[in-house]
């Protein structure tokens, strides 16, 4: 039996399964013998990862269109481009215990995108929505939201390592971290970078929605738009030794939550454009 | 026991009985201990006296002929004008005969110290007996007592893997900055003060790449000749204070009654350094660095305590090593409590 011949849900289901196992399975490792597996979490993840792949790819091949038409469409997408970014980035950057934390949020970010049914509710297909700019544009803003993620992962790890230290805590998570001042240094790269990816994203979005104005999210655009800056102010107060890192990392993590709650609120001001609507609830390709 | 045959005693307190705040307030000056010592010689019940004064220990070792019960000399020595304001007379312990020889060899061991299997008080009871010897306040039963504890020391060091494994200050220092900073190599240390704690630091620093640091002392000689050590420059102790911001790491370890950096001066340092966190390492008794100072934002602060706190973390490694240590200290303090017990009785018969 090919893995196509399985439910595009299954899979996601799986994939989720892979990444929940392989958290715990370090977890308790981490907890009993004070170091966990590097490359079982790896594995993990690369596993995970595959099927997550080819259950997008399900979708996709429906909709004929990056399958971002609903909030599990979008979530399940950003933790395979959080994982994907992980996988890039691992040759380049050492981040100590970065793998246990990504292995940890896909699967808890997976497991509520999995167990609440009406965020993969059905949607209208936007015959449109195969325009390339569109696409680009919509790949790129989730890629964005999958690089903020990460930063928020980086501030969640500074935060915890200052507060081992000033707790003097020496084992377990706390050996396994990394320098503050190199998280610190991280999260001044990282909110450049996802900045820059969403600000080209709305960049190729205005070249299609200045052809067909009439299409323009303009709650959508506004918002998102809101968070860029207030991401890009928090990153200019620290580069002007405005903010502590502390300080930064909190405010990292607030508006990267700020950023996945709005989600809802974009999805329902979706343009209305008479197209067919796609219930995955059986979708499954043979 | 008749009355009249000598009475080996140690009336003392340490990290097992006081933290490092009480501790603080009977870490004695030099002529405080010298003071001591004369007047317990003074005493008609003490025969021979010897004090031991270290960063985690004041303990009295005496050998008492009897001529007034035990509890007396215990008030004596607590209300003495050195330790009678100070934690010491709520916070110590005694013991006698067997027991206080058995304690004398765990402490040479390493094993009644703080960080468990240390070396460095072998060298500090070496040096307490010399004073001791010196200023003839010792006997046939201290000295023997501390040649045989010299010898159960080395013995068990040998004959166990006790200090082996051993995490040293300086390592958990070390660990501590690669937490902080990563990479060591473009941190600046500033040692203030020149205690052999603090060298021990800065050498393991230095030994990872550091290469900026930067010594202070009141005393000039003594700051010199560590900055000549390790290669460092050297500013006024009246100035180091103003200078904080430009470093990472910052050690003391002065003998100064009270603290020399206060969290004022480290909140005006770091607001001058928002981005750098700062690492201050306290290796004084008392302390150098007020205790608040912990609370302020991208500043981590480790005493003494907390430092052997975490050396100790891999204590769990050498438990049986330290089972075994401590069968064959009970074993030579037998054997010796035997000795000097027949030794006792062949004088008296004879």
């Amino acid at each position: 039996m090919s893995l196509f011949a399985l439910s595009e849900k299954f899979l996601f289901s799986a994939a989720t399964l892979l990444f929940g196992i392989g958290f715990l399975y370090n977890y308790f490792q981490l907890k009993s013998k004070d170091s966990y597996s590097h490359t079982l979490t790896y594995l993990f993840l690369l596993f995970g990862f595959v099927l997550q792949s080819i259950a997008l790819y399900m979708r996709a091949l429906v909709i004929h269109a990056c399958p971002l038409g609903n909030t599990f469409e979008i979530l399940q997408f950003i933790i395979w481009s959080l994982v994907l970014l992980f996988f890039l980035i691992r040759p380049v950057i050492k981040i100590k215990a970065l793998g246990l934390f990504i292995i940890f949020i896909a699967a808890l970010a997976s497991t509520i995108s999995l167990s609440i049914p009406s965020l993969d509710s059905s949607y209208l297909n936007s015959l449109e929505a195969s325009d390339p700019f569109i696409e680009l544009h919509a790949s790129l803003a989730i890629f964005s939201y999958a690089i903020y993620m990460l930063l928020a992962i980086v501030s969640s790890m500074l935060l915890i390592q200052q507060w081992g230290l000033k707790k003097q805590r020496f084992q377990g998570l706390f050996r396994h971290l990394p320098a503050v001042q190199k998280l610190d240094s991280i999260a001044n790269v990282l909110v450049w970078i996802a900045s820059l990816t969403l600000f080209v994203g709305i960049l190729f979005g205005s070249f299609y929605w200045n052809e067909k104005p009439e299409t323009v999210p303009l709650f959508k655009l506004l918002l998102t738009t809101f968070i860029l800056t207030l991401y890009c102010v928090v990153g200019v107060l620290k580069y002007l030794n405005k903010i502590t890192p502390k300080k930064q990392a909190i405010a990292y993590i607030v508006l990267f939550t700020l950023a996945i709650l709005s989600l809802g609120a974009v999805q329902k001001d979706k343009p209305e454009i008479p197209s067919p609507i796609i219930n995955f609830e059986s979708t499954h390709l043979r | 026991m008749s009355k009249n045959e000598p009475l080996l005693f140690i009336i003392g307190s340490s990290h097992e009985q006081a933290n490092l705040e009480e501790r603080e307030t009977f870490s004695l000056k030099e002529e405080e201990v010298d003071l001591l010592a004369d007047d317990l010689m003074n005493h008609q019940s003490i025969d021979e006296c010897l004090v031991l004064n270290t960063c985690n220990r004041l303990e009295i070792y005496a050998v008492s002929n009897q001529a007034h019960p035990i509890n007396e000399i215990h008030q004596f020595i607590c209300s003495h004008p050195s330790l009678a304001n100070t934690s010491f007379p709520k916070s110590n312990f005694s013991k006698t005969q067997t027991d206080a020889i058995e304690h004398t060899f765990k402490l040479s061991s390493g094993l009644a110290s703080q960080m468990i299997g240390e070396t460095e008080i072998l060298g500090q009871m070496k040096q307490a007996y010399t004073k001791a010897k010196q200023a003839e306040h010792t006997g046939k039963t201290l000295i023997r007592l501390f040649e045989k504890s010299f010898q159960a020391g080395k013995l068990i060091r040998t004959q166990t893997d006790i200090s082996r494994g051993q995490v040293s200050i300086g390592t958990v220092a070390l660990n501590l900055a690669n937490r902080i900073f990563g990479k060591l190599e473009d941190s600046r240390i500033l040692l203030v003060g020149s205690g052999d704690v603090s060298e021990k630091v800065a050498q393991a620093l230095k030994t990872k790449g550091v290469t900026d640091i930067t010594v202070s002392g009141r005393s000039k000689d003594k700051t010199d000749s560590l900055a000549e050590k390790f290669g460092a420059a050297s500013i006024h102790f009246e100035n180091f204070k103003h200078q904080i911001q430009h470093f990472d790491i910052v050690i003391t370890s002065t003998s100064a009654p009270d603290c020399i950096i206060d969290s004022a001066t480290i909140k005006e340092a770091t607001k001058k350094r928002p981005n750098r966190p700062l690492f201050l390492i306290d290796l004084a008794v008392p302390r150098d660095i007020e205790e608040s100072t912990a609370k302020l934002e991208n500043v981590y602060l480790y005493n003494l305590d907390a430092l052997a706190n975490i050396a100790n973390e891999n204590i769990a490694l050498r438990k049986s090593e330290i089972a075994k240590a401590s069968q064959m200290i009970k074993a030579q303090a037998w054997n010796y409590w035997l000795q000097a017990f027949r030794r006792s009785m062949f004088q008296k018969h004879q």
